[in-house]
């Protein structure tokens, strides 16, 4: 089975026009959910106080599952850690 | 000594001549030391991981990755070797091999028995230290893969990746100006990369909008050689591209 990816990060979604095919749901869900950990990976530490990411996961059939990781930056000291 | 086409140690000269000269003499003592020519389909094993393979093996055509798999079935490519790479020499001491090496594309080796290395080590000093310097590069490469890998984006670490092959296939001969072949499956990358099949492709997406490069059909173009250098911040010093007396 085909499974498509569409990722979304705060406003820039990503349209996946290829897919992967992958043989059951299971293996579909591990790889949004591994893909989100790599994306947070990367995005989070120079991308701001909030952040949303997602990936909107399709078949031939229609939607699937959403996986969606959210960041936010809770300042408590008064004193904001951003560096930027 | 089986029929092999001299021609097809070409890549292995060419990316040692970068480094160092070979006297003839030892470069006849390369071609005697050649064993058998095999060849394989793309995704079979050419040495599985508890072999004692008895012989070390050089790549004549093709590529093959270095790889090893963890319990849940999940694969890391642990390096890659295209035409004049050896993916064991390593095994001559070793013996024991704790990885296995795929044939990512349809493959042409030449096998090197171990008695024949043994006869080079106790014969040729100095190209016994250019094999040896060969083992060490694989372990340059590999210490730079950690670095890329732990400390890098995947925007970052792809960029290096499309970098180091550039220059290795240049080495070896194997490259245009600006254009080399990269075999790899999008599954084959991300066990390259270490990422998800998902992220390597949205990743790549991003490398290929900034324009510096088009993979396609198994080739990679390069549009842009210094702005893909900076976004993957490569520096070939650990491919020791000068020539010394070793």
């Amino acid at each position: 089975m085909i499974y498509f990816f569409d990722v979304r990060d705060g406003d820039d979604l990503s349209h996946d026009d290829t897919g992967i095919d992958l043989p059951d749901p299971a293996a579909a869900r591990l790889q949004a959910t591994l893909a989100l950990t790599e994306m947070a990976r990367d995005d989070l530490p120079s991308n701001g106080d909030e952040r949303k990411l997602s990936i909107h996961v399709r078949t031939a059939e229609g939607p699937q599952f959403d996986v969606s990781l959210d960041y936010e930056l809770q300042v408590t000291s008064g004193q904001n850690p951003d560096q930027d | 000594m089986a029929q092999i086409d001299p021609d097809a140690f070409n890549p292995f000269f060419s990316m040692v001549s970068v480094r160092d000269d070979l006297s003839d003499a030892e470069h006849n003592a390369i071609l005697a030391a050649a064993g058998a020519s095999r060849r394989f389909a793309a995704g079979k094993d050419i040495v599985t991981q508890g072999d004692r393979p008895g012989f070390s093996t050089l790549v004549v055509k093709g590529m093959t990755a270095r790889y090893s798999t963890v319990e849940d079935g999940g694969r890391q490519i642990t390096g890659l070797h295209i035409a004049g790479d050896f993916v064991d020499l390593h095994s001559f001491p070793l013996q024991l091999m704790d990885h296995s090496v795929t044939a990512i594309t349809p493959c042409e080796v030449v096998t090197f028995p171990h008695q024949q290395l043994m006869h080079i080590t106790e014969n040729y000093p100095h190209l016994t230290r250019v094999l040896w310097l060969l083992t060490l590069l694989d372990g340059a490469i590999h210490r730079q893969w950690m670095v890329t890998k732990g400390r890098l984006t995947a925007d970052e670490q792809m960029a290096h990746l499309f970098c180091e092959q550039f220059v290795r296939a240049q080495m070896a001969g194997l490259a245009n100006a600006q254009s080399y072949p990269f075999p790899l499956t999008q599954a084959q990358f991300g066990d390259a990369l270490g990422l998800s099949i998902v992220h390597t492709n949205r990743t790549l997406q991003r490398l290929r909008r900034t324009g510096a490069l088009e993979w396609e059909d198994g080739v990679v173009e390069i549009f842009d050689w210094p702005q893909l250098r900076e976004l993957g911040q490569f520096d070939p010093t650990y491919l020791h591209l000068e020539k010394l007396r070793r």
